[in-house]
């Protein structure tokens, strides 16, 4: 899938940039690199629809003079002279952040399983063999159900960094995901549920989810009519509910920079609880196999396991080298530093602040989920909600409608 | 310009923070096919962001404008930026001191921007002819039906000149017009490519949009809007509702287009108590059932226009415009 010499290609051309950037009397540069390929197929109202793949990719080049910061992007090394020039002139009118450098290299610890050479090696008609499966699958499962949407698809992205700092760094990474949306429609009833896999490494044939969706699809049918007033009761939400949620309201609020500038509905509360006492919040960028880590970050600052939040107690927030160097120049903040926590979303944009592989765990341990139920004694079950994104970030409200939904009754 | 949205928004001690953005693209596309199609069209877009944060001891709040269209620098020109920073300066106070909402089923009235949210939720996405063709669409056999009540027709029409959502010609080469895709509550047209156009055996009718050369055109929405009705005034709306709500602006929607389920949030609300705005809401919510809403409009003004652009996901990322008249629906869930 990825040519052969895909890693020693981009980090030639991202060396060619640096030295067009050295040329032009630089003194602090950053060019990153990415270039990635891949396959996917759709499938739609129970069928194999669509196949597709392709490469995307091309460098990122950001240059520092005296705190002020420019960023452009291009495809081709062709363009470098044009890039650069435009990443300076766009410096010059750039408001000066005092105290703004970029890192210098620093020692870091090899994260396991981000690339998984089985992958580069599925084909399309791999891919095509899988779908099938999935859908025959899903038919012995259920033989109403059927798979309205959804797909497979594998990635492969080479990516690089080079810096005036000294940072050379370069790798690839995989990915490989499965996604199913199952509906049954019988007796003028519709109930459906959308589960999906990915994972660095090659996933099995038949993936977790297509059952777990089969399940969610069935066990919903037959609704119960229930109050529409608001009732306060327990609600047990399984990871696939809690996720969306939590991914659009916590990583926000434990961004270094929204504290600082008061935008986090925990800012003021540092060193205060903020969670239950047996809860621990991590952000892990150094996890085998996740998705979000990596040895280094997007600005080439060794990543970390960073505890944000200590058995309820707020401990931690995640910084960049540019927004921990800003707010402290703003004065908002007497001293910040990277937390390795800068991300970044393709060649095209500059840096942000991000989480990596963030984990919510309890002291208490793990109960299972039936005795989560059993605990719980009347309320509800909800594996799915629909409008997670409209949650409010700065608040940290949420009001959100599921229909995979189940009540709990007496424990049960 | 950027500096005009800021100053004017953080005009206030309780304004803790303010972010602006700018956007502008200019596309160009070529199309060659192996039918001897050569077309070669370009267009621009602009867009302004801001974002008011607002602050008072713990509650922490805040409110989001945008500005922008089809069409260069002179778009951004003709908006009076300050007012635009300043009218999201005072929303963002006002959310300080709002209430949480009653949750429950009752009357809604919708200002422009949430009633093109939901429409574009509610009945757009539906209409995509690929996912009625897929069996993932509630509207799946129903053209011709009446789905709606007699006083809803809703377009979409890429051909409004300045319209977020507006192209001259779709991702397959195909003329852009304007799809009515309900006629006095008589659903009567789906937005096709010319896939689905295939499919179902009709003309597409310029629904294809691909995010950019990387991704294959979808069918997709455009501007899409509720045409006005027999109202003047959002008073006339209210005169008549004992309780309910009034909900504005829009933290964007999500629909589940098979079972026909949406969901939609308000940026800020006010309660309607004897047919008047009283105490003001935030975090409110608005969810339901397509073919049951869609028969529950019961009133719209007659200004229908398009209201702020917004984006819409569906696997690619496209610019879209949503917008309409003030709404009023008889009964929906709110919380």
């Amino acid at each position: 899938m990825l040519p052969d010499d895909a890693v020693a290609r981009i980090v030639e051309g991202a060396q060619s940039i640096g030295k067009i950037c050295q040329s032009k009397g630089i003194g602090e540069w950053e060019v990153v690199a990415f270039q990635s390929y891949g396959h996917e197929l759709d499938i739609e109202a129970g069928k194999i629809t669509l196949a597709a793949g392709g490469g995307d990719g091309g460098y990122g080049v950001r240059v520092l003079d005296g705190g002020r910061f420019g960023y452009a992007h291009l495809v081709d090394v062709s363009g470098a002279e044009h890039a650069v020039s435009q990443a300076i002139s766009i410096a010059k009118v750039s408001p000066a952040v005092e105290g703004f450098c970029l890192p210098q290299n620093q020692k870091s610890t090899d994260v396991l399983g981000r690339c998984d050479n089985r992958i580069l090696d599925v084909s399309p008609e791999d891919l095509l063999e899988q779908a099938d499966s999935i859908l025959s699958e899903v038919a012995s499962l259920d033989s109403r159900a059927v798979v309205t949407g959804g797909g497979v698809g594998v990635s492969a992205t080479a990516g690089a960094i080079v810096t005036s700092q000294g940072i050379l760094s370069s790798g690839i990474t995989t990915s490989h995901g499965a996604g199913v949306q199952v509906s049954i429609d019988e007796n003028d009833e519709l109930t459906s549920a959308w589960e999906s896999s990915s994972s660095r490494k090659l996933l099995k044939s038949i993936p977790d989810c297509i059952e777990t969706s089969v399940h969610w699809a069935q066990c919903t049918r037959g609704p119960i009519e229930v109050d529409s007033q608001a009732v306060d009761c327990p609600v047990l939400m399984t990871s696939e509910g809690f996720s969306p949620l939590f991914s659009v309201c916590i990583p926000a609020a434990v961004r270094g920079e929204k504290l600082a500038r008061k935008e986090s509905f925990w800012s003021g509360n540092e060193g205060q609880m903020v969670l239950a006492n047996d809860l621990t919040l991590i952000d892990d960028g150094l996890m085998e196999g996740g998705m979000g880590s990596s040895s280094l970050d997007g600005e080439g600052v060794p990543r970390q396991t960073q505890a944000l939040v200590e058995n309820g107690r707020l401990v931690g927030s995640m910084w960049s080298t540019r927004d921990s160097a800003q707010m402290v120049a703003e004065g908002r903040i007497e001293h910040a530093q990277s937390t390795g926590s800068a991300s970044r979303g393709s060649h095209q944009s500059p840096p942000y602040t991000g989480c990596s592989d963030m984990i919510l765990k309890s002291s208490k341990g793990g109960n299972s989920r039936d005795d989560l139920i059993s605990l719980m004694d009347n309320g509800y079950i909800v594996h799915s909600v629909m409008g997670a994104h409209t949650a409010n970030p700065t608040s940290g409200d949420f009001s959100v409608t599921t229909s995979t939904i189940l009540k709990v009754v007496d424990g049960h | 310009m950027l500096k005009n949205i800021a100053d004017s928004a953080s005009d206030h001690e309780k304004v803790v923070s303010t972010t602006c953005g700018w956007s502008d693209e200019h596309i160009h596309t070529e199309l060659l096919t192996s039918e001897g199609m050569d077309r070669v069209w370009s267009f621009q877009r602009s867009l302004v962001r801001g974002m008011v944060t607002a602050r008072d001891d713990n509650e922490v709040v805040s409110y989001r404008t945008r500005y922008g269209g089809e069409g260069g620098l002179e778009l951004i020109e003709a908006c009076d930026l300050g007012q635009l920073g300043n009218d999201a300066m005072v929303a963002a106070l006002r959310l300080l001191k709002a209430k949480r909402a009653p949750s429950g089923k009752m009357p809604l009235i919708a200002d422009r921007d949430l009633t093109g949210v939901y429409i574009h939720e509610a009945l757009g996405h539906p209409c995509e002819a690929d996912l009625v063709a897929a069996g993932d669409s509630c509207l799946d056999g129903k053209l011709g039906q009446k789905i709606g009540s007699d006083i809803v027709t809703v377009v979409d029409d890429p051909t409004i000149r300045g319209g977020y959502g507006a192209y001259p010609i779709d991702d397959e080469g195909v003329n852009t017009r304007a799809k009515r895709l309900i006629t006095n509550g008589v659903l009567t047209e789906y937005l096709n490519h010319r896939e689905t156009a295939a499919h179902f055996g009709i003309e597409p009718n310029g629904g294809a949009r691909a995010q950019d050369g990387l991704h294959h055109p979808l069918v997709r929405m455009s501007n899409t809007m509720i045409m006005g009705g027999n109202h003047d005034t959002i008073d006339d709306l209210m005169e008549d509702i004992d309780y309910g709500i009034y909900a504005c602006g829009s933290r964007g929607g999500q629909v589940d287009t098979g079972k026909g389920s949406f969901q939609f949030a308000a940026q800020e609300a006010w309660l309607i108590e004897n047919g008047e705005l009283t105490t003001p809401l935030k975090d409110v919510s608005v969810s339901g059932l397509t073919l049951e809403i869609l028969q529950n409009v019961n009133g719209l003004t007659r200004d229908a226009k398009l209201a702020a652009p917004g984006f819409c996901g569906k696997g690619q990322t496209v610019p879209v415009g949503d917008g309409g008249p003030i709404m009023r629906i008889s009964e929906a869930l709110v919380g």
